[in-house]
């Protein structure tokens, strides 16, 4: 369903994503890892076609992303890692655009809006406009977005962020049902926990690079860690965290004034 | 300086320094490579060198200190006042409030930091208003205080500096005041489109004067008349300047009196006051409006049903919302408004310039003529200009990421949505009121007066160049940007619509029946044009649908 190949995106003289190349299949749902500034967010949207790849090739649902950009979009739904929005539109608004971009019937789009915002807890604020909302709200916000034209390709950039656990909770049964039903989801994020429990394969990718690719028991075989938190921190080498904590403690009590 | 000053109104100097240092680097940051904004800083200064042009000039007129004194500052108040009133949001907008909310800055040092933000811009402005009718002041011929004639430029550039910190400081007392009653947020908005009437007065004043002078209208009445400025603060600061170059009959004094003590009292008790309570209002402002429930539902305008394309109901939609909520489409609407309020006012004026109603009503043509039709072109581009514009740019520009997702099959349909915004929503109603203007004068064949102006408003908005990625709202506004890109599609359509002028001149000059064909052809043809353009967009979607 998403066929990534030697995908390069370069930045002048600094590289972002070098030289990676994957595949993901329809109803996979696969945890793309890596610690800040990996080159996660910008692969993603080279998979969405909203940055242009420097070189390599992109396929997604079958669609080429250079020669057939127009109905790749058709198929995806995306959930940036931050949730830029149109603040002057209500909720109701916002999701109408949204449907009307992707072309669905005015009554589907009504039907669509009530049933997600009574599912999300967000009937209430529908008609309110997006600026007086919280940060929570407005990843509801583009969580239904995505989700609103049943697109068979979920790219997630970190969607969790902000949400109570009520909605963290549904979410994740949905992306599993969702997977099920032949969906397929690729989820970026650097909180392991729910990678762990929501995605059967990893990958991470560290300093633009793909450094490992496998489900994680593959993966736990492979370290001889049980953890994804120090499977993590072993391929990314995020080692000395001990000493680390220990400057940072002396950093933070130095200068403290007497009490 | 500014820190001394920051302390002995109850800041922290150091705070202030700082802060204002944060806020300018951030801004200056932000405008990083876009020369375009420091280009209008710097037009807008030749402009007001410019405008003080002529009044430099009246030096050659035997006129009074205080009468050179309150034109010039008069037109320094006025260009203050109406160029700050977009800077106000950095005033009535939390914008980096949240930074430094839970940090022990004082809501006083804080207003400082914000006022001082608006004073910076003003200062330049003052100082090209002012600079020329300062030096010119040294050769005034006329009136009082001669021998301490060489002093005016020491003199009159600090009190023009000082008159414009008054006219800021009404401004921010208005705006201060209204908003304290922040109980809808409606009020808010209210409090800064209001604004627009302070520096409004001077022009209506300019054009109310007149009225008051008797028929046997002589030099020395229209001096009598500049009287009625001793009622506004623009003369009070004119008679400070006459005080200071000698001049101490009762009159000038009292005048010079009221300017320092309304600038004391404005300083003292409203702005103080507001200061105070700053970091309050900022803070509600701030409060989440989602607390309150609403009921759902879920409508499509209207208007949105007749597209059958949802592309372009989707653009029309966007552009409807923002028309009506976004504050920077609001104030060059405002503005727009404005504009054609003083052009119909000013036309209405019997002896007053050269429009007046006779001669409106004998203008020669049905078609393009420099009388009612070409006013109606104006009001209507200046309506249109106000929003076509500014609707490109907007502070959620990085929203755009949806638009550049969607999978379009014609790019160019989201901007038809935009389009037909501006038709439905500006034309429409601007063509409705000329047209009801143009039955009053001539009866049911105001509908021939009408039409071609409608046709050249039905082509400008079409015509008009959409923006470069033929999204709406996806390019970062940047204030002051907006204002070159009107010029270009202004000036071009002026000319085009001079070309047709001199055409239906020489056909009035040949026969009137060519010039009647003519006027039909021109109808006919921009109506077809505008219709054919509407279809050949069409075609091309159908053509990429298939």
């Amino acid at each position: 369903m998403i066929q990534v190949s030697h995908l390069t995106k370069k930045y002048g003289q600094n590289t972002a994503v070098d030289d990676i190349s994957f595949e993901v299949k329809q109803g996979e749902i696969v945890g793309y890892l890596g610690p800040n500034g990996a080159g996660k967010s910008t692969t993603l949207k080279m998979l969405v076609g909203l940055l242009q790849p420097t070189s390599g090739e992109i396929a997604v649902a079958g669609y080429n992303a250079e020669t057939e950009l127009l109905e790749l979009k058709r198929h995806i739904g995306y959930v940036p890692e931050e949730a830029q929005l149109y603040e002057h539109l209500t909720l109701v608004e916002h999701l109408q655009l949204i449907g009307r971009l992707y072309h669905l019937e005015e009554r589907l789009i009504a039907q669509k809006i009530e049933e997600l915002a009574k599912l999300f807890d967000m009937a209430f604020q529908a008609n309110q406009r997006i600026s007086g909302f919280s940060q929570g709200m407005r990843q509801k916000c583009i969580i239904m977005s995505a989700l609103m034209h049943n697109p068979d390709v979920l790219f997630l950039d970190e969607p969790f962020t902000n949400l109570d656990v009520g909605t963290v909770t549904l979410m994740k049964a949905l992306l599993q049902r969702l997977a099920d039903l032949g969906k397929t989801i690729l989820y970026c994020t650097h909180i392991l926990e729910v990678a762990e429990t929501l995605c059967p394969r990893i990958m991470i990718i560290n300093s633009g690079k793909l450094i490992a690719d496998a489900p994680v028991e593959e993966l736990r075989q492979q370290t001889n860690q049980t953890a994804l938190n120090e499977i993590f921190a072993q391929l990314t080498e995020t080692t000395g965290i001990d000493e680390k904590t220990e400057e940072a403690i002396r950093i933070v009590m130095e200068g403290t004034p007497d009490a | 300086m500014l820190e001394k000053i920051a302390a002995m109104l109850g800041a922290s100097p150091t705070q202030y320094r700082y802060l204002l240092k944060t806020e300018k680097l951030a801004e200056q940051r932000a405008l990083e490579g876009k020369r375009f904004v420091n280009l209008s800083l710097g037009l807008t200064c030749l402009f007001c060198f410019v405008m003080s042009i002529p009044i430099a000039f009246m030096i050659l007129l035997p006129i009074s200190v205080f009468m050179y004194a309150v034109m010039g500052i008069t037109m320094s108040m006025f260009i203050v006042g109406f160029w700050t009133i977009p800077y106000f949001d950095i005033l009535l907008s939390p914008i980096n409030y949240p930074i430094v909310a839970h940090t022990p800055v004082s809501s006083r040092t804080y207003f400082l930091v914000k006022l001082t933000k608006i004073l910076t811009y003003t200062v330049l402005l003052l100082g090209s208003s002012g600079l020329l009718p300062a030096i010119g002041g040294i050769w005034l011929r006329g009136g009082e205080a001669a021998g301490f004639r060489f002093l005016f430029p020491l003199v009159y550039l600090p009190i023009v500096f000082i008159s414009g910190f008054f006219m800021i400081a009404v401004m921010t007392t208005f705006a201060g005041y209204l908003t304290k009653l922040y109980t809808k947020k409606s009020l808010r908005n209210i409090a800064q489109y209001a604004q627009f009437i302070f520096p409004m007065l001077f022009p209506v004043m300019l054009i109310l004067l007149p009225r008051l002078l008797p028929e046997d209208i002589t030099f020395d009445k229209v001096i009598s008349t500049l009287k009625w400025f001793y009622v506004l603060p623009n003369g009070w600061f004119a008679s400070a300047v006459s005080v200071a170059l000698g001049e101490t009959d009762a009159l000038s004094l009292t005048l010079a009196g009221l300017a320092v003590a309304s600038t004391l009292i404005l300083l003292l008790v409203p702005l103080r006051s507001i200061a105070k309570s700053y970091s309050e209002y900022l803070s509600y402002l701030l409060e989440s409006r989602s607390r309150q429930k609403s009921e759902f539902q879920v409508k499509t305008p209207l208007l949105a049903r007749m597209f059958s394309n949802t592309t372009i109901r989707a653009g029309f939609c966007l552009s409807t919302a923002y028309l009506c909520r976004d504050k920077r489409i609001l104030q060059q609407l405002f503005i727009a408004l404005g504009s054609m309020f003083v052009i119909i006012v000013i036309s209405t004026q019997d002896g007053l310039f050269f429009l007046k109603w006779k001669w409106i009503q004998n203008s020669y043509a049905i078609g393009l003529s420099p009388g009612f039709s070409i006013m109606f072109c104006f009001v209507g581009m200046a309506f249109v200009d106000s929003f076509i514009v500014p609707v490109r740019y907007s502070e959620h520009w990085k929203a755009a990421w949806m638009l550049k997702l969607a999978p379009f099959t014609a790019s160019s349909d989201l901007w038809r949505g935009v389009q037909a915004t501006t038709l439905f929503y500006l034309v429409a109603p601007c063509t409705l009121l000329m047209l009801c203007v143009a039955i009053v004068i001539w009866g049911v064949l105001g509908i021939f007066y009408v039409l071609p102006g409608f046709i050249v408003l039905l082509n400008y908005v079409i015509f008009y160049p959409k923006s470069q990625s033929g999204l709406l709202l996806a390019e970062e506004f940047v204030q002051k940007r907006t204002a070159a890109a009107v010029w270009l599609p202004f000036i071009c359509n002026l000319l085009a619509i001079g070309i047709f002028i001199g055409i239906q001149f020489l056909t009035y000059l040949l026969n009137i029946w060519v010039y009647y064909g003519f006027y039909c052809v021109m109808v006919v043809g921009g109506l077809t044009g505008f219709v054919y353009l509407l279809q050949k967009n069409k075609r091309v979607e159908e053509i990429v649908d298939a």
